[in-house]
C-alpha cells in the first residue's frame, strides 16, 4: 500500500472528496436519543485506487458508504463527487441530480439485493444499462458474462431473485453492480456470503475496475479479500486519514 | 471527464418542469385542507406522496389535476407541444380537456372516477373518443385489450361497473385512464382495495409504463413498498403540510422527522 498522505485537492485525478464530514442521528420516538456516528471525517479517493474503510462493528463504515451514495443526508461538512458530468456536490444536490448521478456514475454494491418483485435476475442485472438508454441485446450480452462469471446457474436467470439463497442473491447483485463502468463504486462487504471461488472472482472484478481508472471506496471483512484489493485504509477509530504499510 | 469542470446542476433543470405546484393552499372551512405546498415534477419521473389519514392528500391532487382551485397558489403545467400554462389561468372546459387527454385520474374512491351506469366499454371508449378515435371496431378491441390488461374478463365489456366489486372498479378505472397514453397520472391509492395478486400485475404495468414508455405520474399510497418501487421523490405530509420530501429512499432510510421516523419504524421491510 502506498503511503502518499498530502494530495493538494486540485489533483486532476480526485474523485470523491470529502470534508470535515458529521453525521448524527437522531432518534425522535426514543427520547430524542442523539448517536453522533461520524466526526469530521476528511477523505480523498482517486482514480484506479481503492480506499478500504475498517475498523469495528459499528463505528460507522456502512453510514459514511451510504452518506457517499447520498442514501444518508449528509449533517454538515462536504462531500463532492466527480462523475461523467462533472462534480455533484451531495452537500446541496437536489434528488434528480442524486438520482442522475448514480444513473451514470456512481455503483453501490450492499451486502445484500434489493429484489424488484417478479424481475427475473437477469433484467435486474441488464437494468443499469437499460437505464442509460442501451440496446437490450448488448445490456444481455454482458449481463450473462457476468452471471456466468459469477457461476450464476444458467437455470436460475430467468426467475426472480426473490427465492435464492444468500449468496446467490448476492451474485446477482454484484453482476448487477458491475455492468456499468462506474467511475465511482461503494462495495459494501460484497463478498460477506461468498466462498473463496466467488470471492476471487469479485477481487477480479475489483481489480479490473480500478486497472480502468475507477475510484473505489469498500469494506471488506475478510482480511485477505481486503489485502488483495486495498490501497489504502481508513480506519473508523481514527478520524483522519491513516495509511496503512 | 473533466475534473476541472465547476460543480454543476447536472439535470435540475426545472424550467423543464412538466408540472410545478407553487406554494398552494386550499383550505375547507374547518380549516383543513393543503397548505404551502411547493415541488417539481420532471418528464418521466414519478413523486409519491405518504401521509397519515386527513393530511390533505386528496385535496392536494385534486388542486394539481384541476378539478378544485386553490385558495392560493398556481399550478403550472407544460403541455405536449412544449406551451406552459397556469391551470386555472384557462378556461373550466380547457382544463376539462388537458384532464380528458395529455393526463388521468385515479380516484381513490371509484366511484367518484367511473361513470356507474354506462358499460365498462363506454367508459373506456369515452376517454378514447375525446382523443379522436372514432372507429366503433377499434375502441371495442382496445376496451377489450385494457380490461385483460388489468386482469379483467374481456367479456365484461358491455356490463355496468355498478354491478362490479370494489376491485374490478378500481381496475377499470385505471383501464380507462391508461388507454389514451396519458403523459401524466394522477392516482389516489391506486393498489387500496385489491387483492395481493392483482395488486402485484398492477404495479408490474405501472412500472413497465413508467420505465419504458416514461410515463409521468403523482401517486398517493399508504405503501411505503409501492412508494420505494416507485417514486422517485416522496413527498410526507401531516396537517395539511408537507413536512419533509426529496430522495426516496432518502426520506425512507434517513427520515429525519419524528412523524417520518414513526411511520417508517412502523412497517417490517418498507
Ligand atoms: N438509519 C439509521 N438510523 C439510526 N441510526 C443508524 C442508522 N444507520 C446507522 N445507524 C447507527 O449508526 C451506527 C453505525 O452503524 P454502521 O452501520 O455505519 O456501522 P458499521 O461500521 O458499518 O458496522 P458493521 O461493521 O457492523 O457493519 C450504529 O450505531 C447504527 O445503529
Ligand atoms: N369537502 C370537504 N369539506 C370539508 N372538509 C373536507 C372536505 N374534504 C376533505 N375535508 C377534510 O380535509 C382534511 C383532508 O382531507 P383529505 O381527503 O385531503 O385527506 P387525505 O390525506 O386524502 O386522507 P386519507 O388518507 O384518509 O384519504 C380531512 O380532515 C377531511 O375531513
Ligand atoms: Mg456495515
Ligand atoms: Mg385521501
Amino acid at each position: 500500500m502506498t503511503t502518499d498522505l498530502h494530495y493538494s485537492s486540485s489533483d486532476s485525478s480526485l474523485r470523491v472528496d470529502v470534508q470535515n464530514l458529521c453525521k448524527t442521528f437522531v432518534l425522535h420516538n426514543q427520547g430524542q436519543a442523539q448517536i453522533p456516528v461520524l466526526q469530521n471525517i476528511n477523505l480523498q479517493v482517486f482514480e484506479g485506487e481503492c480506499l478500504v474503510l475498517s475498523g469495528p462493528s459499528g463505528t460507522g463504515k456502512s453510514t459514511l458508504l451510504r452518506t457517499l451514495y447520498g442514501n444518508y443526508r449528509i449533517g454538515s461538512g462536504q462531500v463532492r463527487i466527480l462523475g461523467h458530468h462533472g462534480w455533484t456536490d451531495l452537500t446541496s444536490a437536489a434528488h434528480r441530480e442524486i438520482n442522475h448521478l448514480r444513473r451514470h456514475s456512481l455503483g453501490y454494491v450492499s451486502q445484500f439485493l434489493r429484489v424488484i418483485p417478479r424481475v427475473s435476475a437477469l433484467e435486474v442485472t441488464m437494468q443499469p444499462l437499460l437505464e442509460q438508454g442501451e440496446n437490450k441485446t448488448f445490456a444481455r450480452e454482458k449481463a450473462i458474462h457476468l452471471l456466468t462469471c459469477l457461476n450464476v446457474p444458467e437455470q436460475l436467470w430467468s426467475l426472480p431473485p426473490a427465492t435464492f439463497s444468500g449468496g446467490e442473491q448476492q451474485r446477482v447483485n454484484i453482476a448487477r453492480g458491475f455492468m456499468l463502468d462506474y467511475p465511482v463504486m461503494l462495495l459494501d462487504e460484497p463478498t460477506a456470503s461468498l466462498d473463496s471461488k466467488n470471492s476471487d472472482v469479485v477481487v477480479d472484478l475489483i481489480n479490473q475496475a480500478k486497472a480502468r481508472g475507477a475510484a473505489i471506496v469498500g469494506i471488506f471483512h475478510d482480511e485477505e479479500v481486503r489485502n488483495r484489493v486495498a490501497d489504502r485504509a481508513f480506519n473508523f477509530e481514527q478520524t483522519d486519514l491513516q495509511p496503512q504499510i | 471527464m473533466n475534473p476541472h469542470q465547476n460543480t454543476l446542476a447536472v439535470t435540475d433543470d426545472t424550467q423543464n418542469a412538466l408540472l410545478r405546484a407553487k406554494n398552494i393552499t386550499r383550505l375547507y372551512s374547518s380549516g383543513k385542507g393543503c397548505r404551502e405546498i411547493n415541488f417539481d415534477l420532471c418528464p418521466g419521473e414519478v413523486l409519491g406522496i405518504v401521509g397519515e389519514s386527513g393530511s390533505g392528500k386528496t385535496t392536494l391532487l385534486n388542486v394539481l389535476s384541476g378539478q378544485h382551485k386553490p385558495d392560493s397558489g398556481q399550478v403550472l403545467y407544460t403541455n405536449k407541444k412544449g406551451d406552459a400554462m397556469d391551470l386555472y389561468g384557462l378556461s373550466e372546459s380547457r382544463r376539462r380537456h388537458l384532464l380528458r387527454t395529455e393526463w388521468g385520474m385515479v380516484h381513490q374512491h371509484a366511484r367518484d372516477g367511473l361513470r356507474m351506469n354506462v358499460s365498462a366499454g363506454a367508459n373506456i371508449g369515452e376517454r378514447l373518443m375525446a382523443v379522436g378515435q372514432r372507429h366503433y371496431g377499434d375502441l371495442r378491441q382496445t376496451g377489450q385489450q385494457w380490461l385483460t390488461d388489468v386482469d379483467m374478463e374481456p367479456g365484461l365489456i358491455d356490463s355496468a361497473p355498478s354491478t362490479f366489486s370494489g376491485g374490478m372498479q378500481q381496475r377499470l378505472q385505471i383501464a380507462r385512464n391508461l388507454v389514451t397514453g396519458p403523459r401524466l397520472v394522477f392516482m389516489d391509492e391506486p393498489t387500496g382495495g385489491l387483492d395481493v395478486s392483482v395488486q402485484a400485475r398492477l404495479l408490474d404495468l405501472l412500472r413497465s409504463l413508467v420505465v419504458e414508455l416514461g410515463l409521468s405520474a403523482i401517486i398517493v399510497t399508504h405503501d411505503l413498498a409501492v412508494a420505494r418501487l416507485l417514486a422517485h421523490q416522496l413527498v410526507v405530509m401531516k396537517d395539511g403540510l408537507i413536512i419533509e420530501q426529496g430522495l426516496t429512499d432518502q426520506v425512507l432510510d434517513d427520515p429525519q422527522h419524528p412523524y417520518t421516523q414513526l411511520l417508517v419504524s412502523s412497517v417490517l421491510t418498507p
